[in-house]
This record gives structure tokens, C-alpha cells and sequence, in this order.
């Protein structure tokens, strides 16, 4: 605007000057008379500056002194403002609805702080419940098992090996007890793994969403067992077992077979052989038909590595194992019936001999199972050798097209096709055979 | 008659007891990773929560710190878990300081 006004002053100058042309030179001419009486009219006033020491304020009218920068006709397409003085309105300020600040109302604030808070309490009250079960549960089995076993409760943080007489809490829903010292088995490990009822969204997703219950796994490390691997329980968790652990999936056979004849009429089975059911005798079978509501998932392997782990990681020791699943609906049952009922059964399955035509067709199986994995085996690993092998051609011959020189490069393609026709006259090259 | 004798033979055994071996950290990781997802979707939300200035993050770092911590094994380091959860708390205030006024539902 400014450079715009400028320049606009520059041409009226520059005409300005062409219009009082024809005065030039007629200064002469005009004369004024020794009597008149010229008048001085000084409209420039002193300013005294002295007040503006400490700054002029925006908006003084010293700033906008020279009113020839804002020329009217500057402005196209503008315009003129309608309003006059006269109809401006004078707001009062006690009229204006809400003209003074508001306090802010952290309504959004409060209710998440109040979620925390709920959170919280149900924390508390989850987390003292589920040790109340698990307190229930160890008060009333701790009399059978310190006739069982010599040592119940092992504190790792003790030296000596003597009965701690109390769970272990692995997280606020999973406790665990281990016993030990007993003939047949190495170890009992005892865990209740309950519903989380201290973490509001899980106790929610297992009552409405899908419906768990709490459960108690007790885990068997066999001393000696026949070579078995079978698991039979409710079907969705005999599927389960047999897609998550490997033992499971590489010896039994691929196709659930219902557990009628074992007078378990909704429950199924996957086994390595038919014999090795052969462990559950009529008493037997009535035992597990009286627990069968409760009993999700019996899993028994002389070759148990854990779950499966992802790729790089290391499994488990072998071990020998016989892995009861009940469900804890309720708590003195499952911690005096059904933990004598899988006493009783481990006791059973160390006694158990599968025989020796039976015996004979297992070995067999397991051999032909492990030649079948060292075949597989072999073929990944011839695979996994030939890419390589395919992969550092393809970088020389990258580097013989790369190479500038090209004496190098001739020199790097006589050693590629040399080694390559040495590679097909050893294809070619017939076997010699000394029979004499 | 030994039959009943061998029935009242006690079957525990003094010089047969195994120290507890604990399982290892992959298994147990396998068997329930919940506690590791959320520690990470709370160090996410935190992370969104203080440099973009973004308030619902913070809330929801501070929802999932506390969940991790409800669903964590005990065995796991406490440390790692308490710094989470500061660090949840920590974007909360900090969003707050720097624009004190009130999360509002959107349009």
C-alpha cells in the first residue's frame, strides 16, 4: 500500500512538474508589492517530543500523523462503510448473556476417575476372593496329600527341603503347590488357575462374553511309565491339546474317536494305539464316568516337551508326564474326589505294561515315525544347501557383471564356466564299479 | 491279609524328593501374553498422549497400565510394570498442564 501510494506520489510529481511547466521561468514576473502585507502561516506547530521518551503507544495519533497514506480513492471495489456514529449501539454489559468467564467442568474427567476408582475396588475384592478359593481349596487338601507325599510345598528360596505347607501365588488368578517324595512319581504340581475376577474386563469377557470356569491342573512327573501317549477328555480340549502340543501331534493319530467304549459317553479320545487305552480297567472307567462332568482334559506322554513355543525358542526336557484338566465348580470336590481319583490313576498307569506283541508294534511305530522326521529333516536341509549354493552364484555372477575392468571380468567368467563344467562332468562321470 | 498290610503302606518316600523346577519365561509367555500386549499399547498411548498433547490417549495408556498390572505374573520384574504406569500417569498431568481445558465428546 505504502510502495503503492509512493509510486502514485512519483507520477503525480512527474505531472505535477509538467503542469506547472509553463510557470517556469516566470518567477521573475510575479512580484510581490512592498506593501503587502504577507501573512505567515506556520500550521506546523512544535511537537514536543520530549513525553514519547518511553514509546508511543499503537493507535497514537502521532503514528498515523501524515493522513495522505490512506487516500479514499485507493481503495476499488470497497464499499464505503454504511454505518454511521449514530447507529452503533451501546452494548451493556450486564445485558450480554454470559460475558463474564466460565468455570470449566471436567464432566468427562470425573467419570473416567470414578471408572479408575471402580476399577480399582473390584481389584481388591477379585484379587481376596480368588485366594479364598485357593485357601479353601489347600484346607482341604492338605491332609491327603501329606499322606502322599513327603515333601508338599517347595520354597526355592530355602535351602533345606522342608514342607512350606502353602500355595504359591504365580499371579493374582494362578496359584500352584508342588509335592514331592513319592514312589511312582517324581512330582505333583498342583495348579488352580482361576478366572481373573480382579481385572473388571476379563471377569466381564468370562461371564458374558465366553463363559470360563476355574480350573485345577495337576501334573503328574511320572518316574516310569509304559511308552504311551494318549489324551481323552471333552473334544473341544482334546482338539486343543492336540493342535498346541507337539508330543500330542506328532504320535497320535490324526482322527478324534469317541470314548463310548470307555463308558464315557460325551467324551472323546486321540490315541497312539488302541492298546494303550488298555490301562483303564472296569474299576477305572466307573471311576472317571463319576467325574466325567468336571474332567475337561487327561493328557499322558512319555515324550512331553511342553507347548509349542515359537521358532528360536527351546522347548522343555523330555519328560514322562500325566496331566489331569478338572473344572473347579466345586472346590472340596475337585480338592478331595477328583485329586484321589488321579492318585489313584497315576498309581495304575506305573503298573501298567502294555505287553509284549503291543510293545513290539509301538517300537516299530516310533521308528518308523522318527525315520519319516529324519527324512523330512534331511530334505530341508538339502534345501536350505542348495539356496545357499544358488544364492552365492547368483552374487559372483553379479559381481562379474558389476566388475569394470574387463579383463577381471573375463577372467572371473573363465573360472564361472570352469567350475561349471566341472560340476556337469562330475554329474556325467559314471560310477566305477571293482567286481572282480 | 498283604494286601491289607501293603494298602496301609505308606507310599511316601523320604530320599525320592525333587526340588521345584520353575517352567521357563517362553512357556509361561506363551501361555498367557496378555500382560505383554498391554504394557506395549500403554507405553503406545503414553507416547501419543505427551507428544501429540492427544488426552484420550493418555486416559487410555492409564486404562491399560492398570489392566497389564492386574493380568501380570508376579514373577514378572514389579519395576517394569510401576514404570508404566508413572509413565501413564506422567502424560495424563502433563496434557493437562499444557491445556487445562476439559476433554470434550466429539461432534
Amino acid at each position: 500500500m505504502k510502495l503503492a501510494s509512493f509510486l502514485l506520489f512519483i507520477f503525480a510529481f512527474t505531472f505535477a512538474q509538467d503542469d506547472f511547466a509553463a510557470f517556469n521561468g516566470d518567477e521573475d514576473d510575479v512580484q510581490a508589492s512592498d506593501d503587502a502585507n504577507v501573512e505567515v502561516i506556520d500550521d506546523d506547530e512544535p511537537v514536543d517530543f520530549s513525553e514519547f521518551n518511553s514509546g508511543v503507544d499503537v493507535g497514537h495519533e502521532m503514528m498515523d500523523r501524515n493522513d495522505d497514506e490512506l487516500d479514499p480513492d485507493e481503495f476499488e471495489n470497497i464499499p464505503p462503510s454504511s454505518k454511521k456514529s449514530d447507529d452503533l449501539k451501546v452494548i451493556n454489559v450486564n445485558e450480554v448473556p454470559n460475558a463474564r468467564p466460565v468455570k470449566p467442568i471436567y464432566t468427562i474427567e470425573y467419570g473416567l476417575s470414578a471408572v479408575i476408582v471402580i476399577y480399582i475396588v473390584n481389584y481388591v475384592y477379585g484379587r481376596l476372593t480368588n485366594g479364598n478359593i485357593a485357601a479353601d481349596w489347600f484346607s482341604a487338601a492338605q491332609p491327603f496329600l501329606e499322606s502322599q507325599f513327603a515333601l508338599v510345598g517347595d520354597d526355592s528360596s530355602q535351602k533345606e527341603t522342608i514342607s512350606s505347607l502353602q500355595m504359591t501365588r504365580d499371579a493374582d488368578h494362578v496359584f500352584s503347590i508342588w509335592c514331592s517324595g513319592r514312589i511312582s512319581v517324581n512330582g505333583l504340581l498342583a495348579t488352580l488357575r482361576l478366572n481373573k475376577r480382579q481385572d473388571a474386563m476379563s471377569a466381564i469377557y468370562s461371564t458374558y462374553i465366553q463363559p470360563t470356569s476355574d480350573r485345577m491342573i495337576l501334573r503328574f512327573s511320572m518316574e516310569k511309565m509304559e511308552p504311551l501317549c494318549f489324551v481323552l477328555g471333552k473334544s473341544s480340549a482334546v482338539k486343543d491339546v492336540f493342535e498346541n502340543y507337539p508330543d500330542a501331534a506328532t504320535f497320535c493319530a490324526d482322527k478324534i474317536r469317541s470314548a463310548d467304549k470307555l463308558g464315557l459317553s460325551n467324551m472323546s479320545y486321540v490315541a497312539e494305539t488302541v492298546d494303550s487305552l488298555s490301562v483303564f480297567d472296569k474299576k477305572m472307567c466307573n471311576l472317571f464316568a463319576s467325574a466325567k462332568d468336571s474332567l475337561i482334559s487327561l493328557h499322558v506322554s512319555d515324550s512331553f516337551v511342553g507347548p509349542r513355543v515359537p521358532d528360536g525358542e527351546d522347548t522343555e526336557p523330555i519328560s514322562k508326564v500325566c496331566i489331569f484338566v478338572f473344572d473347579m465348580k466345586d472346590v472340596q470336590q475337585n480338592a478331595t474326589q477328583f485329586l484321589k481319583i488321579a492318585v489313584y490313576f497315576v498309581d495304575q498307569l506305573a503298573k501298567f505294561n502294555l505287553g509284549k506283541e503291543a510293545y513290539e508294534k509301538h517300537k516299530r511305530r516310533r521308528a518308523k515315525q522318527a525315520e519319516a522326521q529324519d527324512r523330512i529333516r534331511h530334505q530341508e536341509r538339502q534345501e536350505e544347501i542348495a539356496r545357499k549354493k544358488e544364492e552365492t552364484r547368483r552374487e559372483e555372477y553379479k559381481k562379474m557383471f558389476d566388475e569394470q575392468d574387463p579383463d577381471k571380468q573375463k577372467k572371473l567368467e573363465y573360472d564361472l564356466n570352469k567350475r561349471d563344467l566341472k560340476r556337469q562332468n562330475r554329474k556325467q562321470k559314471p560310477r566305477m564299479s571293482f567286481r572282480t | 491279609m498283604v494286601e491289607d498290610v501293603f494298602k496301609w503302606v505308606s507310599p511316601k518316600r523320604q530320599q525320592r524328593i525333587f526340588r521345584f523346577v520353575a517352567p521357563t519365561t517362553a512357556s509361561q509367555q506363551a501361555a498367557d501374553p496378555l500382560p505383554d500386549y498391554l504394557n506395549l499399547l500403554t507405553m503406545a498411548f503414553s507416547m501419543c498422549g505427551l507428544l501429540m498433547k492427544i488426552k484420550w490417549c493418555a486416559w487410555a495408556a492409564i486404562f491399560c497400565s492398570m489392566t497389564s498390572y492386574a493380568n501380570s505374573r508376579s514373577t514378572e520384574d514389579a519395576r517394569q510394570v510401576l514404570s508404566s504406569l508413572m509413565l501413564s500417569i506422567s502424560a495424563v498431568v502433563m496434557t493437562y498442564l499444557q491445556n487445562p481445558t476439559p476433554m470434550s465428546l466429539p461432534k
